[in-house]
């Protein structure tokens, strides 16, 4: 059998509902019918083996990063810790690096965020300048919640 | 509509079909629907559609999208 065939079919049964009004489960027999166009002379078990094929790979890929890049740079961040000259000047050879792309960018400012925690959450950054803002936002957070617990304990061993 | 209830359409024109002698018709008719239809009927029609028609579009290169991503962090720098 060929898929005009069961094209023909479908297109009936596609008239059949219009006809009682059913026009929702029409439109969708009229899309179902719409998938074989142009693959009417095909015998149907090979359109069925091609498009199982097609819709079995994955929709979409994760991209991938150089590890090498993303490693030396979280690190070289996470390093300089809480020392502003240290981080900036480690962002200021991040930023100079071409080589570094948006995929790398996400990874590292994942990686920066999550390595004092252990977590594990990927979060989504839309380009780069989103990435560095992230690293920046952390490395602020991180700088505040120092100096805040810096001067609770200057004030309790002050009071003591 | 659901891609199960596309089967059950399916199915009873597959036994209107064998019942009136055209048993290749009502094979390929079961075929269709369980060789392909069967793994997703918790989808509607409409997004199960869609899905074979984004699997059939042919994708763009890794250079052109890499490219892409290089011209966008040259802009935000």
């Amino acid at each position: 059998m060929n898929v005009g065939e069961l094209k023909a079919v479908l297109k009936q049964l596609e008239e059949l509902y219009r006809a009682g009004g059913a026009s929702s489960a029409a439109k969708d027999l009229h899309a179902v019918a719409e998938l074989l166009e142009g693959h009417e002379s095909e015998s149907l078990e090979k359109f069925i083996d091609d498009t199982r094929a097609a819709i079995s790979k994955p929709e979409s890929k994760v991209p991938e990063f150089n590890e090498a890049i993303v490693t030396k740079y979280a690190q070289a961040l996470l390093d300089a810790g809480i020392d502003e000259q240290r981080f900036k000047a480690a962002l200021d050879i991040l930023d100079g690096d071409s080589s570094a792309s948006k995929v790398e960018w996400a990874e590292i400012a994942n990686r920066y965020r999550n390595a004092p925690t252990g977590g594990t959450h990927q979060y989504k950054f839309t380009s780069v300048k989103a990435a560095r803002n992230a690293i920046l936002d952390t490395f602020g957070g991180r700088l505040e919640s120092v100096s805040k617990r810096g001067i609770i304990e200057r004030i309790t061993h002050w009071a003591s | 509509m659901k891609v199960a209830q596309l089967r059950t359409v399916l199915a009873i024109a597959e036994r209107h079909h064998r019942a009136v002698g055209r048993a290749e018709l009502a094979d390929g008719l079961a075929a269709f629907a369980s060789n392909l239809l069967n793994e997703h009927d918790h989808m509607t029609v409409a997004s199960f559609v869609k899905r074979i028609k984004s699997a059939r579009k042919p994708k763009s290169s890794g250079s052109v999208a890499r490219g892409k991503a290089t011209r966008k962090q040259a802009k935000v720098r």
